[in-house]
């Protein structure tokens, strides 16, 4: 394995965290969400953005409205609802648990050598 | 995605009796709605994109339209940023640029059904059914159609048929016969023919 694979794992599992944490800074549209998610090398393509939107959106996690915008058609800005944030809140928890947990596993290796 | 066709070589393509001639230098272009922004698009960006849709389509699932819009959406948003001109025509480079940067089809998942290029299938069918076509005709347009019909040349076939009923004894009934019997081609196959 490779680390590009290493990092596609978990680019997978967390993808959905990242969206959400971007969200709950404010209401946003996907060029944008694009763009930072580009930025923090998350995605590759951008069609990964859409599917797990229309997901979370399903889901009740996200809402959205449209905004007029000055040039070209209007824009779909998603926000989380409260059930997303509530959501959020279990996902900080886990992800602090985790890097609680590895950084144990690790300390632990390294006390064992 | 909607779209109209336009044939701007149209005069110029009757004159050349349906030759490909021109075809190099003045493509075709198809004015289309991709998330509620008009375009105007080569051919054949337009089929290629047409065709990309279509396979994310059958790679989501069955009832998410959401996702299929907005992918749209952003293809719309993609070529706008190259586009600032109204009148510019988007070409295949730029359409394929844009579905490099959304991704393949399969990263949206596998194939409901296999990918069938309904679109291409369906066009060079409804081609060659047999009309009597509206132009090139000599005296029925009884040999063009069959000429158009297995792709030769309609003066051939009027030779053929000329030689068959004085020489051959072939009944010149039959082609009467035929001349009642073809349909003529209809009037918006005249207009939009692609050939």
């Amino acid at each position: 394995m490779t680390e590009e694979n290493v990092k596609v794992q978990m680019r997978k599992g967390i993808l959905e965290y990242c969206i959400l944490a971007i969200l709950a800074r404010g209401a946003n549209y996907a060029p944008r969400i694009i763009a930072e998610l580009k930025e923090a090398e998350m995605i590759v393509v951008e069609g990964t953005l859409y599917p797990i939107l229309t997901r979370q959106k399903n889901a009740g996690l996200l809402t959205y409205h449209w905004e007029e915008s000055p040039q070209g058609p209007p824009r779909k800005f998603y926000s989380l609802s409260e059930k997303g944030y509530e959501y959020l809140a279990q996902w900080d928890k886990a992800w602090e648990d985790m890097v609680k947990q590895i950084e144990n596993i690790r300390g632990k290796a390294a006390n064992e050598e | 995605m909607h779209n109209t066709k336009t044939c701007y070589i149209f005069a110029l393509k009757l004159e050349q009796n349906r030759t490909n001639k021109y075809q190099q230098t003045m493509k075709e272009t198809v004015n289309a709605n991709i998330g509620s922004v008009a375009f105007t698009l080569d051919d054949d960006a337009y089929r290629a994109l047409k065709r990309y849709l279509k396979r994310i389509e059958n790679r989501l699932p069955e009832s998410d339209k959401d996702t299929l819009d907005d992918i749209e959406r952003r293809v719309a948003e993609i070529l706008s940023e190259k586009i600032h001109h109204p009148q510019r025509v988007v070409t295949l480079a730029e359409v394929e640029a844009a579905m490099q940067q959304i991704g393949d089809p399969d990263t949206f998942g596998k194939a409901r059904v296999e990918d069938t290029e309904t679109e291409e299938a369906q066009e060079p069918k409804a081609k060659t059914r047999l009309y009597r076509p509206r132009t090139n005709r000599c005296i029925g347009g009884v040999c063009a159609a069959f000429a158009n019909y297995f792709g030769g040349d309609a003066t051939l076939f009027r030779l053929i048929t000329f030689m068959l009923i004085f020489f051959g004894g072939l009944s010149i009934w039959i082609y009467v016969i035929l001349w009642i019997v073809l349909p003529q081609e209809p009037e918006h196959e005249f207009t939009l023919n692609k050939e």
